[in-house]
């Protein structure tokens, strides 16, 4: 047995209207693994971890899930180990009440009633929002529908967890809410992350996914994807700021990915300024 | 963000798409109003069966049939209500005994009232695949209809495609947490359940967001207004529209008097 949870082979897959959204891809994603997906809006993203969990079927390739053919399973048996988390949560919310909405999987995995009620409890004191365990969910504001969508998905506790775009929408108390939250759930699962926001990549990933025009463009560390300014430009991606930042100042390193780093590589640099303080 | 999907209409390079939508339109009426003005079956029968050769000419037959897979049980619905309970019943087809039984007439009159809707249904949704919506409401402007009520009739035809495509989305969103919609039908059942609530607040949802837009757009203030798209009535139009007056009317004459 292979330690790959996810495994990509010659993927390739058209929309019935058309729009061929991935080419080839070539993919393996190991046990445990904290890895970004970046790339322009349109480059085939959601299209590719859709396949994860068995909602799109390759038009050609194979995607191997835990070691057996996606194909051969349906897409509930398959969120069993794989959880997606929608993009626009206003899509993934069906239900009337936050805490019914958290219940449905847990339901739906045949779970004893005091079993999901504890899910439910768990799960939303987890993110925070038990409070709202009575509300509408699509009554709540886009952060709190956010972290409900991820909560309904987590209530589950499938190995791998696939968040499309978590943050982008929010403002910055819900990017530090999302962020630590993930930061949480990667102790103990494979995280997929789709997302825009590079700081956030930078922090988290171990790996990084850069798509371009349905294909692969690179995949590597964060400090090796950041460094190759050039190709990212082509792709209008550009490095977190403070790595920008860095690049543009002489003699500074070009793969430094934090504050922190940033300071550590100046004091390097100009001991006797910082002496003569 | 799944792609807004705005009409049904597939754009191909056929005789009927290029045809003036008004042709289209009177011949669409004369199919609805043929299906309820003739009564014996066969009749109906070739009128449902004519879509075949109209499909195919447009390149569209894989299509055509589509609505028929999510209205299947109201025709299942319709013969077993109809049959048992038809009120003139004369001729018994299958004895249960205890006094049930399936009636001929019933059954008779589920196909005529199946093929009325079958007509109506591959007939209306051939028209919407073949016509691009903003041509029909300018046809339609072009002869003095107020463009509110073009407005209506273009936001009708795009709730079909819109509602289909919500639909498929939250059914994505259950299946994704362990909901089984494949399989039995009571499996399909409890899936579809659940939606009626999102598609029905969201329908909602949609008519006040649009009301903003379209204010906010000045869509009520008294004016002339001007048209984006430009559509001609052309003399083979002509032509058609009265074969189609004249022939549909020998069609209903001939069902009654044979
Ligand atoms: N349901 C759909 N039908 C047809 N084309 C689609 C559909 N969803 C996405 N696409 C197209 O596929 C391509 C990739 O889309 P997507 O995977 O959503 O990109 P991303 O998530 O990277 O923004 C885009 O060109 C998009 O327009
Ligand atoms: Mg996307």
């Amino acid at each position: 047995m292979s330690e790959n949870v996810i495994e990509i082979k010659n993927l390739s897959f058209t929309y019935p209207a058309g729009v061929e959204a991935l080419k080839d891809i070539n993919l393996e994603i190991k046990k445990g693994e904290i890895v970004a997906i970046i790339g322009q809006n349109g480059s085939g993203k959601t299209t590719l971890v859709k396949h994860f969990n068995g909602l799109l079927q390759p038009t050609s390739g194979t995607v191997i899930i835990n070691g057996k053919d996606a194909k051969q399973s349906t897409t509930a048996q398959l969120s069993r180990e794989v959880g997606y988390v929608f993009q626009d949560p206003d899509d993934q919310l069906f239900m009337s009440k936050v805490k019914d909405e958290i219940a449905f999987g847990p339901k739906n995995l045949k779970m004893k009633k005091n079993e999901v009620n504890k899910r439910v409890r768990d799960t939303l004191k987890l993110v925070k929002l038990w409070k709202f365990r009575n509300t509408h969910p699509l009554d709540l504001n886009l952060d709190d529908k956010k972290l409900i969508a991820i909560a309904s998905i987590i209530a589950m506790n499938p190995h791998v967890i696939i968040l499309d775009e978590p943050t982008s929408g929010q403002d910055h108390r819900g990017i530090l809410r999302a962020e630590s939250l993930i930061k949480k759930l990667s102790k103990e699962h494979t995280i997929i992350i789709i997302s825009h926001d590079m700081d956030l990549v930078s922090k988290i990933a171990q790996r990084v996914i850069v798509m371009y025009n349905s294909k692969i463009l690179m995949t590597g560390t964060p400090k090796e994807v950041f460094i190759k300014t050039s190709l990212l430009a082509k792709t209008h991606l550009k490095p977190p700021l403070i790595t920008q930042l860095s690049q543009k100042t002489k003699g500074m390193r070009s793969d430094i990915l934090s504050i922190d780093e940033f300071i550590e590589e100046l004091k390097t640099k100009k001991p006797h300024s910082s002496k003569s303080r | 963000m799944t792609k807004a999907i705005l009409s049904s209409y597939i754009k191909k390079n056929t005789f009927i798409h290029k045809l003036n939508p008004l042709t289209k339109l009177i011949f669409l009426v004369a199919v609805i109003i043929t299906v309820f003005a003739v009564k014996s079956f066969i009749y109906n029968l070739i009128i449902v069966l004519a879509i075949i050769p109209l499909a195919y000419s447009a390149k569209l037959l894989s299509k055509v049939f589509k609505p028929l897979r999510y209205l299947f049980i109201i025709f299942i619905v319709l013969y077993g209500i109809q049959s048992f309970l038809y009120p003139e019943k004369e001729t018994i087809l299958i004895d249960f005994g205890y006094g049930i039984a399936i009636w001929e007439e019933g059954v008779l009159f589920a196909t005529i009232i199946s093929l009325r809707l079958l007509a109506m249904i591959v007939h209306g949704y051939f028209f919407v695949l073949v016509t691009h919506p903003g041509d029909l409401v300018c046809s339609l402007r072009k002869i003095k209809f107020p463009y509110k009520f073009g407005y209506i009739v273009l936001s009708t035809l795009q709730v079909i495609p819109r509602v289909a495509s919500q639909m498929e989305t939250i059914i994505d969103a259950q299946k994704s947490r362990g909901l089984e919609t494949k399989g039995s039908i009571a499996n399909r059942l409890k899936a579809y359940s659940p939606l009626l609530g999102p598609l029905f607040l969201g329908s909602v949802q949609n008519v006040v967001e649009r009301t903003i837009a379209l204010e906010s757009r000045a869509f009520s203030y008294e004016t002339e207004k001007t048209s984006y798209r430009e559509t001609y009535v052309r003399k083979k139009d002509k032509i058609i529209m009265a074969s189609i007056v004249v022939f549909f009317t020998l069609y209903g004459v001939i069902s009654w008097i044979l």
